[in-house]
């Protein structure tokens, strides 16, 4: 009773347009008022749940990106990796991967590398002729691997959310997001044969490939710190998100010198309001988890997805189409929080592996970012290329294809997965 | 005035007609002179605690990996900060109406009775939320932090002062919305997932 409430007031907050945190919290504290619970359990869930050490990784790791970002590091590294592979047949999709393998190595979510790196990857693809279509289809998915590559904060989310190691999960990322960039780089590989997408026009003696290598090097290292620092077990997720901020600044200051007090005042007002916007969804979505925890919802919807099926790989494509019709209506977040819960006790008992699921259902959720109607990319991008979104809807399809091959592939492969973490943690 | 100086809407990646338009801003209600000096402080102080936050993590790596001295207390004082970045910046997000969420269905529904009730409702969750502060604090005000005893009025005070800054702002887009004659287009804000 008291979860079906709440649940209710969610859908109903939603359709009238409120912010979803306040959605989540009002859904959940109405139905504890309701239910004459003890009305301090609402701030006390809230409150006690962002109260995380794990979770400061999640300012951290979004202020890293946006001090490279003050920096003009992004630029860098864009114009970097043009002239090492710009000039074959449609070489700003392959750039526009690889800036975002790249990048994502710092930023850990979808939204920010669109930010940071659409404007200039479509600007740039646009002057040398490629069609809005392809160059906006190309920078939406690509910017799917910035949550999955380490750092990825819905990683972190649901890492606490399913109680396993962060660290372990953040690993498991790294060889799935290297299978959505191949399967991204197939898609620009066939629409360059089929469409005759055009060459870069870009040309660099060997003194200015040897200069933009050096200054590109930063860049290119930040993911090698970062990573290596988990790996080494030198770092949790949040001290490896603090020393990438001390990275970011120190590069900024002593090897560009580019970081000005604007830049770095700016980088950490971004860094507050984005943070307070995403941890709010966190609060409140912990809040609404609690409600469906109290009503055995968890307990019960694991007994339901047993009696469908015992077998994995049924349960794992049971939740993959779940999951995907979740993306599409659900924030990000708040979808992990709310069930993730609900799902790992279920899977796990039926043989799959936390991390191995905590992968598949960051990457449903991701294109669930490039799917119509709460699909946050698809109206990043239509702002950044001022393109109509019905078009950028349009633009997506071939490149959602190309995700589900990629989460079919890591679905059913959970090597894929688990095995980085298992060969270098265990 | 500059964006980040006024209470205006922040967009994600300028100005564009293609971002949906279906929600309204909300006009100024008559708390706005009081409240914005009072929200930009509050976002000074999360930018500060965030600076704070990654000096806390820094010193707990240093003394662990060049003295071998765990530093539970700036741990703590970590944590602490990444409350304050969270509840001292949401008032802010409240007033320039840069919270996600999702405005498809907006475009069927009436827009002023809508308006009104989602700014009735939100500050329902506000009030609702400082009313479970009390009955919280009333338990947790007796214990203090492991670490360094900071009492826990002290340590939940700047989400305290964070929801009961943010209630004053959903009070004045209640009294903004019913008040207002007009009511314009508002922008997204995207958030990073």
């Amino acid at each position: 009773m008291l979860s079906a409430i709440a649940v209710l007031l969610f859908a109903l907050f939603v359709v009238l347009g409120l912010p979803v945190a306040v959605a989540l919290g009002l859904g959940s504290a109405l139905a504890i008022w309701w239910m004459d619970m003890p009305l301090a359990v609402i701030a006390q869930r809230i409150v006690n749940s962002l109260d995380s050490t794990s979770l400061l990784a999640v300012p951290m790791f979004i202020f890293a990106a946006a001090l490279f970002n003050a920096t003009g590091l992004t630029n860098q590294l864009f114009d970097f990796i043009r002239m090492v592979i710009g000039r074959i047949r449609g070489g700003l999709g392959y750039v526009t991967v690889l800036t975002h393998l790249v990048f994502s190595g710092v930023s850990g979510a979808a939204l920010a590398d669109i930010g940071a790196l659409g404007k200039i990857q479509i600007g740039m693809m646009r002057e040398q002729g490629y069609k809005d279509d392809f160059s906006a289809g190309i920078c939406m998915a690509a910017a799917t691997l910035g949550p999955i590559f380490p750092p990825s904060i819905p990683l972190v989310i649901f890492a606490m959310a399913a109680e396993i190691s962060p660290v372990k999960l953040l690993i498991a990322g790294i060889v799935p997001a290297l299978i959505i960039a191949f399967f991204l780089a197939m898609m620009v590989w066939w629409i360059a044969r089929t469409r005759n997408l055009p060459r870069d026009t870009i040309k660099v003696t060997a003194a200015e490939f040897r200069k933009a290598t050096w200054f590109s090097l930063p860049a290119l290292l930040a993911p090698v710190v970062l990573i290596g620092g988990i790996i080494s077990g030198w770092f949790g997720e949040s001290e490896a998100a603090a020393v990438t901020v001390v990275y970011a600044l120190a590069a900024g200051i002593f090897f560009y010198r580019r970081l000005t007090w604007h830049g770095f005042v700016e980088a950490t007002r971004e860094t507050v309001q984005s943070t307070a916007g995403v941890m709010l969804i966190v609060g409140c979505a912990a809040l609404f988890a609690w409600v469906l925890t109290i009503d055995q919802v968890p307990t019960k919807a694991a007994d339901l997805l047993l009696s469908l099926s015992q077998n994995p790989w049924i349960l794992l494509i049971i939740v993959n189409v779940l999951l995907l019709v979740v993306g599409m209506i659900m924030e990000t977040l708040a979808a992990i929080l709310i069930l993730a819960p609900i799902l790992v006790p279920a899977l796990a008992k039926a043989g799959v592996d936390p991390v191995h699921l905590g992968v598949v259902v960051v990457l449903n959720l991701m294109v669930g970012l490039l799917t119509p109607p709460v699909g946050m990319s698809l109206y990043m991008v239509s702002s950044v290329a001022g393109m109509p979104v019905d078009r950028v809807i349009r633009a997506a399809v071939p490149f959602i294809i190309c995700l589900l091959l990629a989460l079919t592939a890591v679905t059913f492969i959970p090597a894929a997965s688990t095995w980085l973490p298992n060969l270098l943690l265990n | 005035m500059t964006n980040s100086d006024s209470l205006a809407p922040a967009t994600a990646g300028g100005d564009s007609p293609a971002l949906p338009a279906a929600s309204v801003r909300v006009p100024a209600g008559p708390l706005r002179p009081l409240l914005v000096p009072l929200t930009q402080i509050a976002e000074w102080l999360a930018m500060i605690m965030l600076v704070g936050a990654t000096g806390l993590i820094m010193t707990e790596i240093f003394g662990r990996g060049f003295f071998n001295v765990g530093l539970p207390w700036a741990g703590e004082l970590a944590r602490y900060c990444g409350l304050g970045i969270i509840f001292l910046t949401v008032p802010l997000l409240l007033a320039r109406d840069a919270h996600v969420k999702v405005d498809l269905f907006l475009r069927w529904l009436p827009k002023r009775p809508v308006a009104i009730l989602s700014e009735l409702l939100i500050l329902t969750f506000c009030v609702l939320f400082l009313v479970s502060s009390y009955w919280f604090m009333q338990r947790a005000s007796r214990f203090s932090t492991p670490a360094l005893s900071i009492p826990n009025l002290i340590y939940y005070l700047p989400a305290m002062i964070g929801m009961a800054l943010t209630t004053l702002v959903a009070l004045d887009r209640v009294l903004g919305v019913l008040l207002g004659r007009s009511a314009r287009p508002a922008d997204n804000r995207s958030t990073p997932c």
